[in-house]
């Protein structure tokens, strides 16, 4: 079902883009810009937060494009990385925790269950994200999104270190099943 | 080593989860390269999470394309004045002729112009079927491999057009072929509000070597340039051109390669906004 090997396209995008070709941009935006604003979304959870780290995001992957090594693998996997260090950076960010702050006392209780209700009505059924287990879902939204190690969702979400880490490895194999 | 316990060990799904520490994230990268089990299982893993992420893919507001798109032109700027300057020669200044502006306006007076009703549903029809394959476009499915290219460019196109479009400001203006030239058709999309101009190619020939293709909209008697387009692979694509504060209709004439200040060359298409 995998595929390592780019396409054409993909190998004539990745050259245009080291060549720092205007085109080339515009076509990585137009076709990847939705994921990542998606996954921008995800981690800071608001709308301006989300559009600074996309286009912070699109600036560092003008900047380190040399480093881009195609037989590490997919481009597609190289910018969502960047597009999540960039998220995460700005979720840790001073500012951001002074926003997170004044959002709490608006807020009521952050619970687990709230969140995936939202997300079942907003995507759907039989969506991924909600054919996933609630107790695999936490764990990569913890992690991927909410940029935690393992001590810091084990205590977010209340589990032992053990059990959060063998969960890590049944969400991951439990996603898989469904894709 | 032992392959299974470290295929069981949960270092990849930690590493694809970006929880691994660098010392692990680099001994993994090793290994890959070795054992093609060890990188089949980081992108089966990857595969996954990628569909995951996908699912909440949402499209960016249309200002925030034109900001990076300026961001990245003002970085390509500064690189260039901190490398060293060769001398470029001047570019030649094209001659003036104020004689050819009439056969443009004769043209434009006399053109039909279309409007499609089902312009919203073909689009959004069309975003849908070119929506299912572009995840296995962008997480590389070889056996879509073929297809996805051209869907791929589907989705990115409808998915553009369908925001030019769903603002209602927006006029749509079909340009039609002129005598000469009958199978011309280009779209132009203006949005007067904020004076905005897209246009995508519909059918037109391949310019010879040399020659581009420009844009221009008329404003009463005067024809102002709305700039040059792409053929090729960019045809197909909704290209923005050079914002029109007013505009009663759109031509379009084949030019010298890079555009002219003033047309000299045939006119292919014309539209007159209704």
């Amino acid at each position: 079902m995998t595929s390592s090997k780019p396409s054409l396209e993909e190998i004539e995008l990745v050259a245009g883009l080291k060549q720092k070709n205007r085109r080339s941009f515009e076509s990585l935006y137009q076709n990847y810009s939705p994921a990542l604003y998606g996954l921008c979304l995800k981690v800071l959870k608001a709308e301006e937060w989300a559009q600074e780290a996309l286009q912070d995001s699109f600036v560092k992957i003008w900047r380190k494009i040399d480093t881009y090594d195609e037989s590490k693998g997919r481009l597609f996997t190289w910018i969502l990385n960047i597009a999540r260090n960039t998220a995460i950076d700005k979720l840790r960010s001073r500012a951001y925790q002074d926003h997170q702050q004044g959002q709490a006392l608006e807020n009521t209780r952050m619970a687990a269950t709230e969140n995936s209700y939202l997300v079942v009505e907003h995507i759907g059924l039989d969506s991924l994200v909600a054919r996933l287990a609630p107790e695999h879902r936490q764990v990569i939204e913890a992690i991927y999104f909410g940029g935690l190690s393992h001590v810091e969702a084990a205590q977010k979400l209340d589990l032992p270190l053990g059990t959060l880490k063998s969960r890590v490895k049944i969400a991951l194999r439990e996603l898989r099943k469904l894709t | 080593m032992n392959l299974k316990n470290y295929l069981e060990s949960g270092i990849i799904e930690n590493y694809v989860l970006g929880a691994a520490t660098p010392e692990e994230a680099q001994e993994l990268e090793r290994l890959s390269q070795q054992y093609p089990e060890i990188r089949r299982e980081i992108e089966a893993n990857q595969f996954a999470l990628m569909e995951y992420i996908l699912e909440c893919r949402q499209e960016p507001p249309l200002e925030l394309r034109d900001k990076v798109i300026k961001k990245l032109a003002a970085l390509e700027e500064e690189d260039l004045l901190a490398a060293p300057v060769e001398a470029k020669p001047l570019t030649v200044a094209y001659k003036a002729r104020w004689g050819s502006l009439k056969p443009l306006l004769a043209v434009a007076a006399s053109l039909l112009l279309l409007v499609s009703m089902g312009l919203n549903l073909w689009l959004y029809q069309n975003w849908q079927k070119a929506e299912s394959a572009l995840r296995t476009s962008l997480l590389g499915n070889q056996q879509f491999a073929q297809q996805t290219s051209l869907q791929r460019q589907q989705l990115a196109q409808a998915t553009q057009e369908l925001s030019v479009l769903k603002n209602p400001a927006t006029r749509l203006v079909s340009l039609e072929g002129v005598k000469e030239h009958p199978e011309a058709q280009v779209r132009v999309y203006w949005n007067p509000q904020t004076q905005e101009v897209y246009l995508q190619v519909k059918n037109l020939p391949e310019p010879p070597t040399g020659k581009q293709y420009q844009l221009w909209f008329v404003d009463g008697q005067k024809v102002m340039d709305g700039g040059v387009f792409e053929m090729g692979d960019f045809a197909a694509q909704l290209q923005k051109m050079k914002t029109a504060p007013r505009a009663d209709a759109f031509v379009v004439t084949l030019e010298k390669a890079g555009g002219v200040p003033v047309s000299e060359g045939d006119t292919y298409a014309v539209g007159k906004v209704s």
